[in-house]
């Protein structure tokens, strides 16, 4: 095996090197120059490793990569094809390349023309497996996973959940050098938000399900993406296009940035305010304008940010906080972020209340408020956007089974999909079910006719959500 | 050609017309030219490779794993410019457009500063091009702190209490149904309003945040708070015009200016909006109007005049020093408008400009002088004004006479001596306008006493007698009538241009009197002469009508 500084690159650069021959070779063909200089080194690569290790594998476990039973590091710049290589295995159900002896140039060549074979076949591992029995050296084996969807979806929403924690992350950042009045970058809350704009298009209910989980200890940092995200949805539904949908996501996130001036003890307060402490509360609408319009030199995305960190808690008939002298109607994208921060307040637990108000109860109250303190055109769309029994909802169905709600209908606004937690014999249990989903007499197979509030049990959302 | 030299070919053509996209504007010809060329070069090589996609490391960029760019240069990197910003993979289709490709290299030709809260990904992602993807690594920005399996870990483990799922079940059976809740499916209109109202709010963001700031100021409990606004209303004058929204400019200071009158509103406050009337005035935002002024894309002479009626006195010295840096004569015209409108605020302010060592300026000022009309200053121009530029004197001149400065009798007959015929016979002119007894003296004797008179420019002494008989008196008529009948041993030439110029005033002066002696002219061998004769003969005859 040549001198390598860590053994491990050595892996890296054959993932790397298949990885790069694929993507190659699935624009051209094997037979291509570059296709067929690329396969020569990944060959020597191989042949070197095996002449050290006797049999080298490669497997793909949970996500990640593994050389004879050891995880695979790499660096970040090798990620993409990491990333990319990992989705090819699995959409082939593919879990390991296994070579037992030194292979020849044709042998890669015959696997890598298989491997692509096989993501047009509906059986692609057998097609693969099929393609590469003959060869000698190199065999491969079937994915180890119990997981029940597809692939992609599940290496898609690992991708959201990373993005969701990160954007989570970014938002304690911002707030930490705001409050030490350090420069903010909005250059990584734009890509942050780009992201979601574009997740929300392939995995909106996944990613609001991701807004639904609301026990971290970091209330703050999350609401900022809850709303954000949550705008973002809205304002899609809305028919804003990307561009607005991103201004809108920046302007939502930071909306209560002027909380960064509020004293941690009233922030954290466990009991209910005083007048005092609530009339200081109020003041991080206004606290926020001054930090906004001071964080940076003004261009139109801080104005619209100041603006709405003014407007968030005025209501649709100016009624309200903070006062003002002169009534004006609200900017829209406040209308659509004052519903997103008063739904994610409303169903997440606070220090001073501990229990949320359900999903449910709090789009009641949502729809209670329509056209006195909420927009109502952007109530009807957000109510067709999470549906009558949000994410999170408790629900008991007509076949006696009870399961919260995990996904929304595009379809129907009252027919979600449940994660079934007690089924129809009174049993626990786990499996999804959705209310869609017809008998061959056209009528729905099962309904929703009660409902729970899931904090009163103890539920925590997290278990059945991620 | 081998796959990968056809795709370096592809990489340099791309980045020789980055050079030429960042050196010349886009209206420039060659501009256009190495677009063109770039595109007719890559169809070309399109042709041969199919779609290129490159991998994107550090220092080089691969394609099929081959280097086809490297370059360790620190700054000027094709591939650190991507890879930096967390890009990992371009791909170009083969059936990418001239657009396409002149947007793109738009795009990656920006700087720092071009870019502010973008980046490459961020307008790649915008842009959208069809054919022209992008994969990027996120991770490049991610806040590698391990928050994901922390939060993860703690949401976790506070598990469900298995007996109270149970527990939920039995409530459910007994539970009351659910009472329908009353869903409005949006309509078509409601996406009409939406869109209405978005595009409303966008117009009026800007007197929005307006009132959101006024609304702040007038909440503001002390001086730091009032501090506080006057520092982002300073921010956000400065924005304004930079960016041209003058209209929005105009309802600051008009709300600033109702503020400051209305009595409710304490000293304090009102101190605090005088900070920023003042900062609208200074130096280096009255500096960044120049450009729109000089421009006049977004800039009339109303609006510029109605924002310096709210301005303070300390706008008028920013005002000269725009003028001293406009390069439109158009717009230096509004600005001496907007300082004649303002400048009689603080005299001294345009007096001080005189100083300055820019003869146009100061040529400028001494008109903004002369429009405001102020005697006063008119007169220290005399003393103020030590230009040497003729055109400046020739203004201050001008100035003394338009405003009839009569003080200045012995400054226009010391300028009777220059030594430019344009300021001698502006000094003549500015003269008449005073028409005083003096001024009047000064002119005949200017003629009489002076032996070199006779050798001057026919068209200097024509504006002497000209000049001269604008008194309409008869010591002026007898003065000129001596010239048609004095004898002269010099030049012929030169004694028919003064009985020439004589005659012409005769005319002008309106006197039939000295008919008959002009009449002995009119048949005059000189051809000057015997015009001026005429000319004059004819504005008796009228006159005696």
């Amino acid at each position: 095996m040549p001198e390598k500084d860590d053994e491990q690159s050595f892996s890296t650069d054959i993932i790397n090197g298949l990885a790069i021959s694929l993507r190659t070779a699935e624009l051209h063909d094997s037979g291509n120059a570059a296709v067929i200089t690329q396969l020569e080194k990944v060959v020597s690569l191989v042949n070197e490793a095996v002449s050290v290790t006797g049999t080298f594998r490669i497997d793909l476990i949970g996500g990640f990569f593994f050389e004879n039973n050891a995880r695979i590091k790499y660096p970040l710049k090798h990620h993409i094809h990491f990333e990319y290589l990992g989705t090819k295995f699995k959409e082939r159900n593919l879990g390991a390349v296994i070579f037992r002896e030194e292979i020849v140039l044709e042998d890669l060549k015959t696997f890598i023309d298989a491997f692509i074979a096989a993501g047009q076949s509906d059986t692609p591992f057998e097609t693969l497996q099929d393609a590469v029995s003959a060869l000698a050296a190199l065999e491969v084996d079937t994915l180890k996973t119990g997981k029940q969807e597809r692939s992609g979806t599940a290496q898609l929403r690992r991708v959201i959940k990373k993005t969701y924690f990160n954007a989570v992350s970014l938002s304690k950042g911002v707030m930490d050098k705001m409050k030490s009045r350090e420069a903010v970058s909005v250059k990584k809350t734009r890509r942050m938000v780009q992201n979601l704009v574009d997740f929300l298009s392939e995995e909106e209910q996944f990613l609001l399900g991701m807004t639904a989980i609301k026990n971290y200890d970091e209330y703050t940092y999350h609401h900022s993406v809850n709303v954000s995200i949550l705008s973002l949805a809205l304002g899609q539904r809305l028919g804003l296009n990307k561009q607005e949908l991103t201004e809108l996501g920046i302007v939502a996130f930071f909306h209560d940035t002027g909380k960064v001036d509020l004293p941690s003890e009233l922030l954290n307060k466990t009991s209910q305010f005083t007048d005092d402490e609530f009339a200081m509360m109020k003041k991080h609408s206004t606290f926020g304008v001054k930090a906004l319009l001071n964080l940076k030199d003004l261009d139109p995305l801080v104005i619209r940010s100041a603006i709405s960190a003014f407007e968030h808690h005025l209501n649709f008939d100016c009624s309200g906080y903070p006062r003002v002298q002169m009534p004006f109607a609200l900017d829209i994208y406040s209308d659509i972020i004052s519903v997103a921060d008063r739904y994610d307040a409303m169903t997440s637990a606070r220090v001073y209340r501990k229990k949320a108000i359900p999903p449910d109860v709090a789009l009641g109250l949502l729809i209670r408020d329509r056209g006195s303190k909420i927009s109502p055109v952007v109530l009807n769309f957000f109510i067709m956007m999470v549906g009558v029994f949000p994410i999170g909802t408790l629900v008991f169905l007509d076949s006696r089974e009870l399961g919260l709600v995990c996904e929304g209908s595009n379809e129907y606004i009252d027919r979600p999909k449940v994660r079934i937690i007690v089924d129809g014999s009174g049993a626990k249990n786990n499996y999804l079910v959705d209310l869609s989903e017809k008998s061959p007499d056209g009528r729905f197979k099962k309904s929703v006719i009660k409902r729970l509030d899931p904090n009163q049990y103890d539920i925590n959302l997290a278990e059945y959500l991620m | 050609m081998k796959q990968t030299h056809l795709i370096s070919d592809f990489l340099q053509a791309l980045i020789s017309a980055k050079k030429m996209v960042k050196l010349y504007q886009k209206n420039n010809p060659m501009y256009g030219k190495a677009i063109d060329n770039l595109y007719a070069k890559v169809t070309d090589i399109f042709q041969q490779t199919g779609d290129i996609l490159l991998q994107i490391e550090p220092r080089a960029l691969l394609s099929g794993g081959e280097a086809v760019y490297s370059s360790q240069d620190q700054h000027d990197n094709f591939a650190f410019l991507f890879f930096k910003e967390g890009l990992r993979e371009l791909t170009f289709r083969k059936e990418v457009t001239k657009e396409e490709l002149d947007e793109f290299l738009n795009i990656v030709s920006r700087d720092e500063k071009e870019l502010l809260d973008h980046d490459i990904v961020s307008l790649l992602w915008d842009r959208n091009f069809v054919n022209i993807r992008h994969t990027v690594d996120e991770g490049v920005f991610a806040e590698d702190d391990g928050y994901e399996s922390k939060a993860v870990q703690q949401v976790l483990e506070q598990s469900t209490p298995q007996d109270q799922i149970m527990v939920a079940y039995r409530d459910a059976l007994t539970a009351e149904d659910i009472t329908p809740i009353e869903v409005i499916p949006p309509t078509e209109s409601d996406f009409e309003d939406v869109r209405i109202q978005l595009e409303r709010d966008t117009d009026i963001r800007l007197y929005k945040i307006i009132n959101i700031i006024f609304e702040l100021c007038w909440q503001a409990k002390d001086r730091d708070e009032q501090q506080q606004m006057v520092s982002i209303m300073n921010a956000l004058v400065g924005y304004l015009v930079n960016n041209g929204h003058m209209e929005n400019l105009l309802d600051l200071l008009k709300k600033v200016r109702i503020s400051l009158e209305d009595e409710e509103i304490g000293d304090e406050i009102k101190e605090s909006l005088k900070e920023v009337v003042r900062h609208a005035g200074s130096p280096d935002v009255i500096k960044s109007l120049g450009s729109s002024i000089d421009d006049r894309a977004d800039m009339d002479e109303e609006t510029l005049n109605e924002y310096a009626g709210y301005l303070e006195t300390n706008a008028i010295g920013s005002f000269i020093e725009l003028l001293g840096e406009l390069k439109n004569y158009a717009s230096r015209k509004m600005v001496i408008q907007v300082l004649t409108n303002i400048g009689q605020k603080d005299m001294k302010a345009l007096l001080d400009g005189l100083s300055d060592r820019r003869w146009y300026l100061v040529r400028n000022l001494v008109l903004v002088i002369r429009q405001i009309g102020d005697t006063e200053a008119a007169y220290q121009l005399t003393a103020r004004v030590r230009h040497a530029d003729m055109r400046v004197r020739t203004e201050v001149i001008r100035t003394i006479g338009d405003l009839k400065i009569t003080q200045a009798l012995s400054f226009l007959e010391e300028s009777l001596e220059a030594e430019e015929q344009q300021v001698r016979v502006a000094a003549v002119r500015s003269l008449g306008q005073l028409r005083t007894e003096e001024a009047k003296q000064i002119l005949i004797q200017h003629i009489r006493g002076n032996r070199s008179f006779i050798s001057k420019h026919y068209d200097e002494k024509k504006v002497f007698f000209e000049v001269l008989s604008l008194w309409k008196e008869s010591d002026v008529a007898d003065f000129f009538s001596e010239f048609l009948k004095f004898r002269f041993y010099f030049s012929r030439r030169k004694l028919n241009e003064n009985m020439a110029c004589a005659a012409f005033g005769l005319g002008r002066i309106g006197n039939s009197e000295y008919l008959p002696l002009l009449k002995k002219y009119e048949r005059a061998s000189d051809s000057l002469l015997r015009e001026n004769v005429r000319i004059a003969i004819r504005s008796l005859g009228r006159e005696r009508a």
